[in-house]
């Protein structure tokens, strides 16, 4: 007996099934920590890498932008959670977390943020 | 009814008889029940076929009145006069246009229409108050039979060299069916509905402009291809065009632009050209199906994708699938002949040979092996759409061998690994469909009753609903297709079962 299906078909059948929000175990990028202000930037960094190690895939995003264009940005490209950081942010090592297509934010500790999102991440299969 | 003629037996859905003289039709049979019917009825089913209500019956028959309150034959009256329809306010609008065929097809219809001018948006929007106005004027649709000469001269007057056409391939001595919509006639094979007014005049939709040759052939005239949508309510056809527009939002291949998750390009038709971001998705399912399969016993192996064609040969694939084969060949050790490889167009013939290495006895038994192999086919330019249909491509195919009495249970294994995999990947509805033995086949019907018989009991084991696609398996076994229906409804064909009860 055999048994055939097509990734490739698959993926193009997911894509249009979500509109190209995919669930978070699947999108290519599933975090981006954006700065507000260039002082955020070392947390920025900090985060990503915390991120990075808790197996998420996660980019910074520290260009010298108004924070509402890399929002807009990040949601168009489908990005389902945006982490921002300004002075308040780093004073409180704290981020705000933004779901794609949701509105406002929500702010809670760095290494909060982390444990939720790497159990978001997980497969279907390994959650 | 004691008339002299000959009687006929009619036999209806719920089981009754009436008895009629032969030769009446479906109309005088709906007045005979009831008025009401006669007022609702639009088109019968005689013996199973779709019969206009002005067709005489000519012998015992199983007999169904259709109203507009059933599905199939509604939306397909509606889009057919809706067709006429058009043609007529086309050639109203625009006398010298010649008129050639237009047919049915999915959520609405087309007519080919040749015209030195193009068709313009602003066009069809005359064109669609022109009908309106067709239908408004509830005009009467008339049927006759009429002989090939006949036929042939009333459209040499006319001047429609296309319709000539049609009339001539159609075989000697075959009476030929005339239609009119109102004076508008047309060469059809019907059925129809009773008069224009039965159409709905806001549920109706010209879409399109398209080039299409005369008979699909470049040699002959280029025609311009009208494309219209129907339905029987303004509903649903609002319904239908908002999934287009969210169709339109969703394209993939618009979505894989702006994404950055992979392009293609003309040195490459129909090969994915895959960016980091798209192949990272890509990875994330292989990781995940990857793991499916182990849990569920399946052994990974990997196999060759240059492979001689004495394999395809013998696999049968080079006899009926050559024109589909990528070839390539190559001067081996400077042998005078070249060798002439393909590359696989599917894994299994390769499955096969690792199975032919390796079993060592029945306890084996069942071998679940399971390949990420890069295939290649050759697809028609025009065929080719994003990632949903590609020349090279990766089949996520595994062969499952096994003996007769684990078919069953094998299957069912299967069946629910692939609800697991739907499921998690979102989709909560999908169907099942079973094609069974088709007319060419191999294996006597014994061997045929088994099969299939242990595809439906597997499936009966999973769930409780499943589709029969009589005479559409292969010919060597039985098989199951799984369809999903996504976020806005529509349905897609995705993994494929196949039982073959001689080689694997
Ligand atoms: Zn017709
Ligand atoms: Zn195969």
């Amino acid at each position: 007996m055999a048994v055939r299906h097509l990734p490739e078909r698959f993926i193009g059948i997911l894509i249009e099934n979500y509109a190209g929000r995919l669930p978070m175990w699947l999108a290519p990028r599933q975090v981006v920590v954006a700065s507000i202000v260039s002082e955020a930037d070392g947390f920025v960094a900090e985060a990503v890498a915390a991120l990075r190690a808790a197996g998420l895939r996660a980019d910074a995003d520290t260009r010298n932008e108004k924070i509402n264009y890399k929002v807009r940005e990040h949601s168009l490209a489908k990005v389902p959670v945006i982490l921002a950081i300004g002075q308040r942010e780093v004073a409180e090592r704290t981020v705000s977390m933004r779901r794609l297509g949701e509105q406002g934010q929500e702010v809670l500790a760095l290494e909060e943020a982390v444990a939720r999102l790497a159990a978001e991440v997980l497969p279907p299969d390994l959650a | 009814m004691a008339d002299g003629q000959p009687q006929i037996s009619l036999t209806f859905p719920d089981g009754s008889a009436r008895h009629y003289p032969a030769g009446i039709t479906p109309a005088e049979v709906a007045a005979d029940i009831a008025p009401s019917l006669a007022k609702r009825a639009i088109s019968a089913q005689v013996n199973g076929a779709h019969w206009d209500l002005q067709w005489p019956i000519p012998g015992d028959a199983a007999i169904t009145l259709n109203t507009m309150k059933d599905d199939a034959p509604a939306l397909e009256l509606i889009r057919h006069d809706l067709a006429h329809v058009m043609a007529r306010a086309v050639q109203e609008l625009w006398p010298d246009v010649k008129v050639t065929i237009g047919p049915v097809i999915e959520h609405g219809w087309y007519y080919d229409f040749d015209r030195a001018e193009p068709f313009t948006p602003e066009d069809l929007g005359r064109i669609e108050a022109k009908m309106r106005e067709i239908i408004a004027a509830r005009d009467p649709v008339l049927t006759e039979l009429w002989d090939r000469e006949r036929a042939i001269r009333h459209y040499e007057q006319t001047g429609e060299p296309y319709k000539v056409e049609l009339v001539q391939a159609i075989p000697e001595g075959q009476p030929i069916r005339m239609y009119w919509h109102g004076p508008w006639q047309d060469l059809c094979r019907g059925p129809h509905l009773q008069h224009t007014g039965q159409l709905p005049a806001d549920a109706f939709k010209l879409m399109a402009v398209a080039g299409a040759y005369w008979r699909g052939d470049s040699n002959r005239p280029m025609l311009q291809r009208i494309y219209g949508v129907g339905f029987r309510t303004r509903d649903d056809l609002k319904a239908h065009l908002t999934m287009l527009e969210e169709a339109a939002k969703r394209d993939h291949r618009k979505l894989g632009r702006e994404m950055a998750l992979f392009h293609f390009q003309e040195e490459a038709p129909g090969m994915v050209f895959w960016h980091p971001d798209g192949w990272t998705i890509y990875r994330a399912l292989e990781d995940y199906m990857r793991r499916r399969l182990t849990a569920a016993g399946y052994r990974e192996i990997r196999t060759p994708q240059v492979v001689d064609r004495k394999l395809w040969e013998a696999s049968g694939h080079w006899d009926k699938y050559r024109e589909n084969m990528f070839i390539t060949e190559i001067d081996e050790e400077h042998a005078n002949e070249k060798r002439v490889n393909a590359l696989k167009p599917m894994n299994c013939p390769c499955h096969v040979q690792i199975f032919n290495q390796g079993i060592k006895s029945y306890r084996d038994l069942p071998m679940r092996l399971a390949e990420f192999g890069s295939c290649h086919r050759y697809e028609a330019h025009g065929a080719l759409h994003g990632l949903m249909r590609v020349r090279g491509f990766t089949q996520d195919d595994a062969h499952i061998f096994c003996t007769e009495d684990q078919i069953e249970d094998e299957t069912a294994r299967f069946i629910d690994l692939l609800s697991t995999v739907y499921r998690d990947t979102g989709f909560a509805k999908f169907d099942i469909k079973l094609s069974t033995r088709p007319e060419v086949r191999v294996g006597s019907d014994a061997v045929w009753d088994k099969a299939e018989a242990a595809l439906e009991k597997a499936i009966l084991k999973v769930r409780n609903d499943y589709e029969v696609d009589p005479g559409e398996g292969a010919f060597y076994g039985p098989k199951l297709d799984f369809k999903l229906t996504d976020a806005i409804g529509r349905e897609w064909q995705c993994g494929t079962f196949q039982s073959a009860s001689s080689a694997s």
